[in-house]
């Protein structure tokens, strides 16, 4: 298989994969008690006027026309209007995405650098106190809820050593930018998590790697071993590495909410919960899609790099 | 103006009130309430006048809610509009009174009403009010989108006239003796003929909508305000949904004022000598209820209703549930507001409530129940204990907050079930959830009940009418469906220093605010 016909398999998969994401969460909003009509008119609606605001927002039709309709203004980047604000839903999200995708974005810059050098050392050392004792901490710092993590970041830093602000709140006009020491929390929080999850998979790689037949001949030819590890052993284990921070990637931009409540950051979390009390699924089903292509762009980068490193997957089939 | 004697009424409980509450459980989302009059001068304990003060408030103000009186619902939005738009009448401290009303007088069958408007209000864009003014506001709350329309349905909108620059004349489509409480009280903010985009809103109120970034609304002060300028420069209202982080941001110093607090975090900084918790009594609260609907079996039969209501221990509730941040409820709204019944406590009465459940055959009951506000859960659980002593096996059917409310059509179908009410004057919560077809109306009264109640809401006289509902509160306590057992109280805390935060109807008034000298 080339390389091209190994990309195009992988973005034919990705495709597939939205698709039946954007079933799934059509189907979801389909089968909720409610609807945003009865929601935007409140209980004391009467029946015709759930029926005349149904027919304004179009939910009056049968599925799968309206299923369609959604697929392809999709494909245009167009999700639809908030049926509570009238807004288009892009316009809608953008805000709110760019702060995740902002939070996402530093974390990993943390994470990944971290859970390398981590899992690295570990696997190197592999048994070796050091390795024991960043495996506890690890796990530690796996198994203790985020909310728990975040409530004593709080306590510690804003309350006992009030060095850092509690909440992230943005200037007046402003983004997290303008205050980065708001992103110092958060981050952390989800640091830890992240980091500790993924040094782990690293370690293992790492391990892997080290025991394959061309990292041994490496170290049986003498070389030394900084070479070793640098051009032998972390070349095999970056594939697995690839594909675990495609998944610490998506489970941070799945999983920032309970960050963003403790912190009150002014991410995705709280158009969700606004969009989840006002049963607005156009906002819902966006949001949704939006996470959706994310991660799955996430993978297909993994991917590339595996099949950028790994020259069995460039050749094979030729 | 001490002269208006008068039921307020909160809002109807809307939908976005109970799924928000739901999602988020913050117990203060219980209803909305009414600017006090604009008394003029600080009345904050001799403090200095604030230049800014930050508002940690639940639920961020959104761009299609800033500022739009059809489209407020909960939490910071009601702040906002309440500081940016004056109401007609208002309910303060426990009484109506007028605020951009000067006088509100009924025919003498009460279907038709006329109002006189206060003389030199101007709106923030300089023009003066007028009659026409308010029958425009008056039109667009009662018509959809606006999401208060239900409570001017009594209102017959197309022939609301302005008699004079100052005078308005309402007809309604029924003779209603409670027009000012049922609909001036409950909702009534003016706005400027012609006025269409609310994200300029213009009001008359005691501060201007100047700035709506992220999660945080910046409201400047109105210079030229009628009722006397105020004494903070600059209110930032800032959503933070979550109520340990408001309890959080205000220790670190990033906002002055968290709206909503838990009860585990009131009683965590009781000691705290840098904060203080305030506390907004029975007239601010929750109702807490475990309802049973009358039309169905049990609870059809009175031994029965009667036998869970001596079986409970309402002061364990409160203090267990509530942990102690609440007061004990006698079964009915109502407590600390105009018009309620005072009515004796109801003590706990074990063998009573045996002899009844035994002679009506009772052993077991179901209650629907959820944390549809904080505690209600551990108060459901408590309740089976409580029931158990009196011989009945109280089974929990358990549901998640936002499937709780989820289909509001059938609320009014299961026979027992957890409920939480504002508390409001308790002829308006009668009048509101307890009529026939009300979502709310999870008691099922009765059809001769309703007649009652109708006949109450008609009655023009003040003094017959207050006696009317006085009546119909009494046989809800004798006979009614609720076991109301405690109101949960509004919980806030401050920076020291701080004061003269007015909680009117459940909305927190900064416009006389003063700080530490």
């Amino acid at each position: 298989m080339t390389g091209l016909r190994f990309l195009v398999r992988r973005l034919g998969a990705a495709v597939a994969t939205l698709f039946v994401v954007a079933v799934v969460l059509f189907a979801g909003s389909e089968v909720l008690p409610g609807d945003a009509a009865s929601a935007s008119l409140g209980p004391d609606a009467t029946l015709e006027e759930v029926e005349q605001r149904r027919a304004e927002l179009g939910v009056d039709r049968p599925w799968p026309g309206r299923f369609v309709e959604w697929i392809a203004g999709a494909i245009r980047l167009d999700l639809g209007v908030s049926s509570v604000s009238g807004q288009p839903v892009v316009d809608l999200v953008a805000a709110p995405l760019a702060a995740t995708g902002l939070l996402v974005a530093v974390t990993a810059a943390v994470s990944v650098p971290l859970a390398m050098g981590l899992g690295l050392v570990s696997g190197l050392r592999r048994d070796g106190r050091l390795d024991r004792t960043l495996s506890a901490v690890a796990v530690v710092a796996v198994s203790i809820p985020q909310f728990v993590v975040a409530g004593l970041l709080v306590l510690v830093f804003a309350d006992l050593l009030p060095v850092l602000p509690a909440i992230s709140l943005p200037p007046l006009g402003g983004t997290a930018l303008d205050r980065p020491e708001i992103l110092v929390l958060p981050v952390t929080a989800l640091t830890l998590f992240g980091a500790a999850w993924a040094s782990r998979i690293v370690r293992a790689a790492v391990i892997d790697a080290d025991a394959t037949p061309h990292v041994e001949a490496a170290r049986l030819a003498g070389l030394p071993e900084r070479v070793v590890v640098w051009r032998h052993l972390l070349p095999a284990a970056v594939p697995p590495c690839a594909q675990t921070f495609a998944w610490l990637l998506s489970g941070l931009f799945g999983g920032t909410a309970v960050v963003e409540v403790v912190f009150n950051y002014p991410g995705l979390s709280q158009t969700l919960v606004a969009a989840v009390r006002n049963h607005d699924t156009a906002v819902l089903e966006g949001v949704g899609l939006l996470l959706a292509a994310i991660i799955v762009v996430a993978f297909v980068l993994a991917d590339v790099v595996v099949m950028a490193v790994d020259p069995r997957l460039r050749v094979a089939g030729r | 103006m001490g002269d208006a004697r008068f039921y307020d009424r909160r809002a109807v409980l809307r939908l976005g009130l109970l799924t928000g509450a739901a999602v988020v459980g913050a117990p203060l989302l219980a209803g909305c309430g009414d600017d006090a009059e604009p008394a003029g001068g600080p009345s904050g304990g001799g403090g200095a006048s604030v230049p800014s003060l930050k508002i940690g408030a639940p639920h961020a103000v959104t761009d299609s809610e800033a500022g739009n009186p059809l489209a407020t619902s909960i939490g910071a939005t009601l702040i906002v509009m309440r500081h940016v738009y004056d109401s007609l009448m208002v309910l303060d401290n426990g009484e109506y009174k007028y605020q951009l009303a000067e006088s509100v007088e009924p025919n003498a069958d009460a279907t038709e009403w006329t109002i006189k408007l206060r003389s030199g209000v101007t709106f923030h864009d300089g023009r003066p009010l007028r009659a026409a003014d308010v029958v425009h506001s008056l039109r667009a709350l009662g018509t959809k989108p606006s999401n208060r329309a239900s409570v001017y349905a009594l209102v017959d909108l197309p022939k609301i006239t302005a008699v004079d620059d100052l005078t308005v004349r309402v007809p309604l489509l029924a003779p209603r003796g409670d027009f000012k409480e049922a609909v001036l009280v409950v909702f009534s903010p003016i706005f400027p003929e012609g006025l269409t985009d609310f994200t300029k809103p213009i009001g008359s109120g005691p501060y201007t909508l100047a700035e709506r970034s992220g999660t945080t609304t910046r409201l400047v002060a109105n210079e030229q305000y009628w009722g006397g300028r105020p004494t903070v420069d600059e209110l930032h209202v800032v959503g933070i949904l979550d109520a340990g982080a408001r309890l959080s941001a205000l220790k670190a110093g990033q906002v002055d004022y968290a709206i909503g607090i838990s009860a585990t975090g009131a009683r965590t900084e009781a000691a705290n000598s840098e904060l203080v918790v305030h506390r907004g009594g029975p007239a601010n609260a929750n109702a807490l209820s475990f309802a049973m609907n009358q039309k169905l079996k049990p609870f059809d039969d009175p031994r029965v209703r009667q036998a869970v209501r001596l079986a409970a221990d309402r002061q364990a509730l409160v203090d267990n549930a509530l942990l102690g941040y609440g007061t004990t409820a006698d079964d009915v709204v109502g407590m600390k507001l105009p018009g309620y019944a005072d009515l004796p406590p109801r003590a706990r009465d074990l063998d009573q409530a045996r002899r009844l459940f035994a002679e009506a055959g009772v052993t077991a009951l179901t209650l629907r129940t959820g944390e549809i506000v904080p505690g209600m859960l551990n108060a459901s659980r408590l309740l089976a204990q409580q029931l158990k002593e009196a011989g009945v096996e109280l089974t929990l059917e358990e549901l998640s907050p936002d499937a709780y409310y989820a289909d509001l059509m059938t609320l009014a179908t299961h026979p027992f079930q957890a409920f939480y009410y504002s508390n409001r004057p308790a002829a308006v919560h009668l009048s509101a959830v307890t009529h026939a077809k009300a979502p709310f109306n999870v008691t099922g009264t009765s059809e001769a009940y309703q007649g009652k109640l109708a006949a109450a809401q008609a009655t023009p006289d003040d003094k017959a009418r207050e006696a009317a509902f006085r009546a119909l509160q009494e046989e809800f306590y004798a006979e009614g469906g609720d076991l109301l057992w405690g109101f949960q109280e509004q919980l806030d805390a401050g920076r020291k220093g701080i004061e003269g935060v007015r909680m009117v109807q459940s909305v927190q008034l900064f416009d006389r605010v003063t700080g530490p000298a």
